[in-house]
């Protein structure tokens, strides 16, 4: 069998492949698929014949109208964007088989099988696909090679292709090359350690340390970490509200001197819901008002995740979720990566249910003898106020006014909260909200303590904060009448923080942006680029739809200015190409159709090989001819007396209509 | 004369080379384009593959006079050029005019001689003229000087200097000829008769005819783009001068007259590049083998990297 009918049948073999999968694309229809199929099949009978029906004019053409035909597809039949592209490329997939001849046409069939199949992908879970796309994959490299032998034997000038021997041993070896290819490919997938996690997240084995948030803590251990300024997560809000973020990790109910703890565990599995999200509770109908937060967590050595307060929904690449009675939340394992995840909360209180019993435990101060000290403090401060919320603003007050911040509060540790409510009157958050707490519950308000992080610092170049391990933070969280709200009795430090470098938070926003799209770029971002797309595509479809409006939206605007610098671009390049022909007219234009008719045929000068040399290597008598007239006139002057230009148009009729 | 003409005596005198030198119409193209350019011919080759046989057979071809000096080491600049002798009978000094003074001169084995005998050379071939003792005696019209020298033979033999080198319009090679021919050149007599087909005032029109043969300004900037990438090539220490370029544009002038043509096409410049070029550029490195075929195939390296115009 001769090369040329190799060729030939490979292109159909492929070919094949792509309408296979482009039959997996939903809504493209078996009978499209047959019908387009049919005329491919009958294509075959031409091409046998060394038969090139479709030329380069009437391809630009037929181009068009399949494009013209897409658009409508597109915007009337299906309005699907992957149905109407799949239907397109199988269409320009029939009418190329046509016109075969160059080994660009042999190619360009190549690639649009090859976006079949990216379409059918998007589109099919079927295993089915799986197998044409391995087929492509061996077929493909079958053709590339042989392709290149071909385009060799071409450039070597040998007019006709040899007959070799691309017979079963060639096949055979080239699955084996393949598949010692594909096999060395796998290996190196599965021993390259992955670069995102290799290279940019120094922590994996070895998680930031951070506190507060074990079961039992004891008062002070925070202090230290206070002036760490290693960066735990940053945060951005996707729509802002005024006020301070306070982002909650774990929450305590029980106080017993020296250490709070969780006295009730009752953590209850929160199940991933068919949109993805995780819902803690029912957002109340407030969702206009709620704010969403992204959040990228770095490598903790503690399971908890942190959310606003209020939290009614969790969105994060995690299999569950466990949430704890307090409403703290943690995942099944501490994360070995930075972790990105959303959060929507409810700044306002919602009407959760009445407050459990262990929020109003005295025990500790009805069981020490200083304890009724803080019982007739708290009474002092409240006095005879009865609305829940304004006694709590009365003991925060009380709190912020009378005490003195200081990380190095005077305390032997054994009674740190007596020592701070009586003796030194100074210490920091972890202080405050034990005192405040405990207090609430000795006038019968419940509380808890909650430990997290404050908003840190902004970062105006990506428009996120950054929190660090010295924004950790603990505030009291009352129930007041069915709602938790939230207190801060701590007042500010008096010390202002060192206002960041510029280059700080350039490196950070760097460090930001490489985290989420090299190292965290998923199959999920890559759903939302399409939806994005989708979504811009249906857009503009619905401004398409209303001409006038084309003006009013951007999108409108920038498709109008793409598609007017586009029509600029190319007036200017013919415009430059009439100009160039024009300055290059000394070459006569009977040499320059010549040259075209012969690269239709695949034949070209090469740019070092003078005409004659040309000619003499095709030794084709036309040419001949017509090369020596265009030496005559190009070089010689020589007159285009009218036989003459009647005998050079003779030939290059001849040589047009003869076939090789 | 027109050029009906000299195409026709072009094609005589060709004719009349080729009943001596077998087999090597290239040889011989190429020599009369060297003639008809005004320019002289290095002939680089073996012995015995007939540089002398063609020298003299165009001198012959030429109602013209003929001179051979063969170049030996004591070869002196007067041997050449011709020494004033003091006439006693009227006491006066005499120029005797040396073997210069003819059309077609044959220097054999130039490179056995002196530097000081080969740039006694010099003058005559440039300025087609000879000084001696103040006095300047210009030589006949025609002249060309055809030069022989055994590239592969270098003991007792003074290599001609760049500056000497660079005066021949082209140095060909001839080569063996392939095995019919020699066969033919074996039993065929050793005497040859010729009989001259043009006369020495014919070459001189035919020579200002060549200087008016039409060459496109694309065709220069062709001539100009192969000389700036042999001053550009990495593998050239020393490129082409202007007087090269100039030497290649009058032989490709010539070149087309003897191909029956009244203008150049590019394929004139390609042709006559190697043989105008690349006996004057120095290789960067003389790697072994004889330099000169090393220059041959950097010249081709660089044609076909250029594109031709069109």
């Amino acid at each position: 069998m001769k090369l040329s009918s190799y060729t030939i049948l490979i292109t159909y073999f492929i070919a094949s492949l792509g309408y296979l999968s482009v039959y997996l694309v939903d809504g493209v229809g078996a009978p499209f698929v047959a019908a387009t199929g049919a005329l491919a099949a009958s294509s075959l009978y031409f091409n046998l014949k060394g038969r090139k029906v479709v030329h380069d004019l009437l391809w630009n053409i037929l181009a068009a109208a399949v494009l013209a035909f897409f658009l409508t597809d597109y915007f009337v039949l299906s309005g699907s964007l992957i149905t109407a592209a799949s239907r397109m490329l199988t269409l320009l997939l029939s009418l190329k088989l046509f016109g075969l001849g160059r080994n660009s046409d042999y190619l360009l069939v190549f690639s649009l099988v090859f976006f079949q199949i990216l379409a059918a992908a998007a589109s099919t879970v079927s295993l089915f696909f799986f197998l044409l796309l391995a087929l492509f994959v061996l077929s493909g490299i079958w053709a590339m090679i042989m392709f290149t032998v071909r385009k060799d034997w071409q450039d070597s000038s040998r007019k006709e292709l040899p007959a070799v021997e691309f017979g079963w041993p060639f096949f055979i070896s080239v699955i084996v090359v393949s598949f010692v290819s594909i096999a060395v490919t796998l290996l190196l997938f599965f021993i390259i350690p992955r670069m995102g996690l290799g290279l940019m997240d120094r922590k994996t084995d070895n998680p930031l340390k951070v506190t507060g948030f074990s079961d039992r803590i004891d008062l002070g251990s925070i202090a230290p970490f206070k002036t760490d300024s290693t960066v735990i997560m940053r945060v951005e809000a996707l729509n802002r509200r005024p006020g301070l973020i306070y982002l909650r990790g774990s929450a305590f109910d029980h106080y017993d001197g020296v250490s709070w703890s969780k006295k009730v565990k009752k953590d209850a599995l929160v199940k991933r819901s068919p949109d993805g999200r995780f819902y803690l509770k029912a957002p109340g109908g407030m969702e206009s008002r709620s704010l969403a937060l992204k959040i990228l967590l770095e490598p903790i050595d503690t399971d908890y995740i942190f959310t606003s307060t209020g939290a009614y929904a969790v969105e994060g690449n995690f299999s569950n979720l466990w949430a704890e009675a307090s409403g703290a939340l943690r995942l099944p394992a501490p994360p070995y990566s930075t972790i990105e995840y959303r959060v929507w909360s409810n700044p306002a209180p919602l009407n959760d249910a009445p407050a459990s019993p262990q929020y109003l435990d005295t025990s500790y101060i009805d069981g020490t003898p200083e304890g009724v000290k803080i019982r007739e403090l708290a009474g002092s401060i409240v006095g005879d106020e009865k609305d829940g919320l304004k006694k709590a603003r009365a003991v925060e007050a009380y709190l912020r006014k009378n005490f003195r911040y200081t990380l190095n509060p005077k305390t032997d540790g054994k009674k740190p909260l007596e020592d701070f409510l009586f003796r030194s009157k100074e210490g920091f958050c972890e202080h405050y909200a034990t005192a405040m707490a405990v207090m609430l519950r000795a006038a019968g308000i419940p509380s808890r303590v909650v430990n997290g992080y404050l908003q840190g610092q902004w970062s105006d170049l990506g428009g996120y904060f950054i929190v660090r391990q010295s924004d950790a933070h603990s505030w009291v969280e009352a129930n007041i009448g069915g709602a938790w709200v939230t207190f801060d009795p701590t007042p500010p430090s008096g010390v202002t923080p060192a206002k960041p470098s510029r280059l700080f938070l350039y490196l950070d926003y760097m460090r930001l942006k490489w985290d989420r799209y090299i190292i965290q770029f998923s199959l999920a971002d890559q759903g939302r680029l399409a939806q994005n797309i989708e979504g811009r595509a249906s857009g503009l479809l619905a401004i398409l739809k209303k001409p006038t409006g084309l003006f009013r939206s951007s999108t409108g605007r920038v498709v109008v200015i793409i598609v007017l610098s586009a029509a600029a671009v190319s007036v200017i390049l013919s415009l430059r190409r009439i100009a160039g022909a024009k300055r290059r007219s000394k070459t006569p234009d009977f040499y320059i159709e010549m040259t075209r008719i012969l690269k239709k045929r695949g034949i070209q000068r090469r740019p070092d090989e003078t005409p004659l040399e040309f000619a003499l290597r095709l030794n084709n008598r036309e040419v001949s001819f017509i090369t020596g007239a265009y030496h005559e006139q190009r070089y010689g002057g020589a007159g285009t007396d009218k036989d003459f230009m009647e005998e050079v148009k003779k030939t290059l009729e001849g040589l047009k209509n003869t076939r090789r | 004369m027109d050029y009906k003409e000299v195409y026709e005596k072009i094609r005589a005198l060709k004719a009349n080379l080729a009943s001596v030198i077998k087999g090597k119409p290239e040889a011989i193209d190429l020599t009369v384009t060297a003639l008809l350019a005004r320019g002289h011919l290095l002939i680089e080759d073996v012995p015995g593959v007939g540089k002398t046989t063609l020298a003299h057979a165009l001198a012959r071809s030429i109602n013209a006079a003929f001179q051979r000096i063969q170049f030996t080491s004591d070869l002196l600049p007067s041997d050449v050029l011709g020494v004033t002798v003091y006439r006693q009978a009227d006491h006066t000094f005499e120029f005797k005019k040396g073997p210069i003074f003819a059309n077609i001169v044959l220097a054999d084995e130039v490179n056995r001689a002196t530097p000081k005998t080969q740039s006694a050379l010099l003058e005559a071939m440039s300025d087609r003229q000879v000084s001696v003792d103040k006095a300047t005696y210009a030589l006949p019209e025609p002249f060309m000087l055809l030069a022989t020298q055994n590239p592969l033979e270098y003991s007792g033999t003074f290599p001609l200097p760049e500056s000497q080198l660079d005066r021949f319009t082209m140095c060909i090679m001839i080569g063996y000829p392939d095995e019919a021919e020699e066969r033919k050149i074996i039993v065929s007599s050793n005497s040859f008769e010729m009989t001259p087909v043009v006369t020495a005032a014919d070459v001189v029109k035919m020579q200002s005819m060549a200087e008016k043969v039409r060459v496109d300004d694309d065709l220069v900037g062709y001539i100009l783009a192969i000389a700036n990438a042999t001053r550009r090539h990495r593998g050239i220490r020393l490129g082409v001068s202007p007087r090269a370029t100039k030497a290649l544009y009058r032989a490709v002038q010539a070149h087309a007259l003897t191909s029956g043509r009244d203008y150049c096409i590019a394929d004139d410049i390609k042709r006559l590049s190697v043989p105008a070029f690349a006996h004057r550029i120095i290789p960067a490195e003389r790697s072994g083998g004889d330099g000169s075929g090393q220059a041959r195939s950097i010249i081709e390296d660089i044609l076909s990297g250029l594109s031709v115009p069109v």
